[in-house]
């Protein structure tokens, strides 16, 4: 086990340490408890009276909410990787404080420990966005930091020298070059061609395509979910749209591809100005570690995708995927907690 | 006094009268009655098996019931009449002017109202009855007092209820204490298995009193009895048997008898002074039992709910951390140094967020 850094910090409580990973799609948390939940980004409060009464609740989290989306005020309370600041902001505050608050429950703390939380944040999240976030986990536990999500992601793994991170979230893409020191603003980039991205890319063209096929985003999500590929012998997509009421089959291959696709020339264009602007006798060794990780990781052949057009427009490349997209920001948070100084959580409680 | 009766006497306007002013009311009545010779009818009210509807219901209801009731009667009578709540949550009505046959109207119209009460308990409509019992003043000769008159009423009362409630029954002050007279000699004779030997019976030597036990000795008399009681006993006792100067003896066993059956009666008398006090307070009993019990079976209901909610909180009891301390870098560590500097930069960072944040408070730093 590791040593104490300070004796005198021993507490007779138990230290919980909660990594979170706020996502625009999914929030995950992974505990020293051994516990490890993620729940879809989606709120929902019931709409009237009616809506309470049938539900039995007042507040509905993650794939719950979204199938009683119809009976609920929805929202989705992140957006690009940040709280939303749109109309409904300050609804988008408060939904985002409740899903902060509901993942910390589901990481089943006990009342009687200490609870220490990393939170990993977008680097571009704004004053006001941190400070919600922050408020809405003060309400929850002891002490609380934010880290920047890739570089949550390399400490988890252990590659902080001569990395470049590359976390594909929903809302966002955000690349982090490490170089064994804390990365700063000229070692991040973000872009917004992210999952999302690949959503409404797939909408678009399956609109133009078949323009008679009803469908909803939420239809269009589950299919990339389950059908996301770049490779060039993917297998068939075909998939079911109502059709007038009628249930009719459409492949749609092709167009899974090229909606997978279209995140790859935005982001090997962001991998060349990192390495462009790296040190020149260490470029070669930050374009062989590229480490691929976030929920859009799971794009089935994005990997060797990346390595050809790092190939074709970098002179090569080498590209790692994370075993555990979902749980890596998370992963890398618990790490920070654990590894962090007891004075350092004092001194922020 | 019940929260209903609080309830019922504060306030403005037609509030029922307490006890004290009811007894008050009643006594300048009887004198406006008595100099004018006007009749007065007493009216005691009681909603049947009241109890028992507040074991099943609870109390809300039963005060519910009381005031529905005390307003329906209040909307029945005249304004000259005067409604006052007993401390046993029997309504007393005071209606002057008013004959007995006006009463047993008035009664059943109250009786009829209060059967087309409905009352919602548990989202299940439930129906109430009442007993109702009567007296008037017009009675002779006797000298009423408030007390008597309640008497005769609450006699009605009880009649009505053991009947299975839901009537009116006027009791006749004669009637009523006929009966009453009755029924204490049927108590008395009761209490009384070795019956003293009549004079008559002795002499003509009836078997039923040969059978009797002896007399008991007679207890002797007290020291402070005037003797001149004794002697005027003794000439009553000759006048009444026409005993002669001879006949001492005889004399002085029936005097001893007649002392003896005037002991039995005032032991009889204490017995039953006795009784009634022993039933008054077995009532009591029965009624704290009853609330005791009530009160009980709330608590488990209570703890029943608590536990309950316990449940569909999903109280979760959690899951232990790992570490009962904090932790921190490890030494074994061969990145320590960098990851030492790692945290050292982003502890500083979220304590300038937190400055930038709340600007008076520097993080503790």
């Amino acid at each position: 086990m590791a040593k104490q850094s300070s004796e005198e910090t021993n507490k007779d409580q138990g230290v919980l340490y909660l990594g979170i990973d706020l996502g625009t799609s999914r929030t995950s948390v992974s505990a020293s408890n051994g516990v490890r939940e993620t729940v879809a980004s989606y709120v929902g409060y019931p709409k009237d009276v009616v809506a309470r009464k049938l539900l039995q609740k007042d507040v509905l989290f993650g794939d719950e909410a979204s199938e009683k989306r119809l009976s609920l005020d929805f929202y989705r309370p992140l957006a690009h990787g940040v709280i939303r600041s749109d109309k409904d902001s300050e609804k988008n505050l408060k939904a985002a404080a409740d899903l902060i608050g509901e993942i910390i429950r589901r990481a089943r703390p006990r009342r009687d420990e200490l609870i220490y939380a990393v939170i990993g944040a977008p680097a571009q999240a704004s004053i006001n966005n941190k400070e919600a976030i922050l408020k809405a986990a003060r309400e929850h536990v002891d002490s609380v930091m934010l880290c920047s999500e890739p570089f949550s992601v390399a400490y988890g793994l252990d590659m902080l020298d001569d990395t470049l991170v590359i976390d594909i979230g929903a809302g966002t893409t955000d690349l982090c070059r490490m170089h064994g020191t804390m990365p700063d603003d000229a070692d991040q980039l973000t872009n917004t061609f992210a999952g999302d991205h690949v959503d409404e890319t797939l909408s678009k063209l399956v609109r133009e395509k078949h323009p008679e096929a009803q469908f909803t985003v939420q239809m269009i999500k589950q299919i990339k979910e389950k059908h996301s590929n770049v490779a060039d012998n993917m297998p068939a997509v075909v998939v079911n749209f109502p059709v007038k009421g009628k249930p009719t089959p459409f492949d749609i291959t092709d167009i899974v591809r090229t909606a997978c696709r279209s995140i790859v020339p935005p982001m090997v264009e962001a991998i060349g100005e990192l390495i462009g602007t790296f040190d020149p006798e260490f470029q070669d060794r930050l374009k062989n570690r590229v480490l691929l990780g976030g929920g859009g990781s799971q794009i089935r052949g994005l990997d060797a995708e990346l390595e050809r057009q790092m190939h074709l427009n970098l002179g090569g490349g080498r590209v790692l995927k994370v075993e555990e997209p979902i749980y890596g920001g998370a992963n890398g948070a618990l790490k920070i907690a654990h590894d962090m100084p007891a004075e350092y959580w004092e001194k922020l409680r | 006094m019940s929260p209903f009766q609080s309830s019922l006497f504060k306030g403005s306007g037609r509030d029922l009268f307490t006890p004290a002013q009811v007894q008050q009311l009643m006594r300048v009545e009887f004198d406006r009655a008595k100099r004018h010779g006007h009749p007065l009818v007493m009216l005691l009210i009681s909603v049947d098996r009241l109890a028992q509807l507040q074991d099943l219901y609870g109390s809300e209801l039963r005060d519910s019931v009381l005031r529905s009731i005390a307003g329906l009667v209040r909307s029945a009578s005249r304004s000259s009449d005067s409604l006052g709540c007993l401390l046993d949550d029997r309504l007393l009505l005071l209606t002057p002017h008013t004959p007995a046959e006006g009463a047993g109207v008035l009664a059943r119209r109250i009786l009829e109202s209060v059967r087309a009460l409905t009352f919602e308990s548990g989202g299940r409509p439930t129906r109430v009855t009442i007993s109702i019992g009567g007296a008037h003043n017009q009675s002779g000769r006797m000298e009423l007092a408030f007390e008597t008159l309640l008497e005769v009423a609450e006699g009605g009362l009880k009649v009505a209820a053991d009947s299975g409630g839901n009537r009116y029954v006027h009791s006749d002050l004669y009637d009523y204490f006929e009966q009453r007279r009755q029924k204490e000699k049927r108590e008395r004779e009761k209490l009384e298995p070795q019956a003293p030997i009549p004079a008559s019976a002795e002499r003509g030597g009836d078997r039923t009193a040969e059978r009797a036990p002896p007399p008991a000795p007679l207890p002797p008399p007290s020291r402070e009895e005037p003797a001149l009681t004794e002697a005027l006993l003794g000439a009553k006792i000759r006048e009444l048997f026409g005993l002669g100067a001879g006949e001492d003896d005889m004399l002085a066993r029936i005097q001893r008898e007649v002392v003896a059956s005037a002991l039995r009666e005032m032991k009889g008398e204490l017995e039953r002074a006795l009784g009634h006090s022993q039933s008054e307070h077995q009532r009591q009993i029965d009624t704290l039992e009853r609330r005791i019990q009530k009160l009980t079976q709330s608590l488990g209901m209570t703890e029943a709910e608590l536990r309950r909610a316990l449940a569909q909180t999903n109280v979760d009891p959690g899951v232990a951390s790992l570490y009962r301390t904090v932790q921190g870098l490890s030494s074994a560590d061969v990145q320590q140094e960098l990851k030492k500097e790692l945290m050292s930069k982003i502890f500083q960072a979220n304590l300038e967020l937190r400055k930038q944040i709340v600007p008076d408070q520097g993080g503790g730093a």
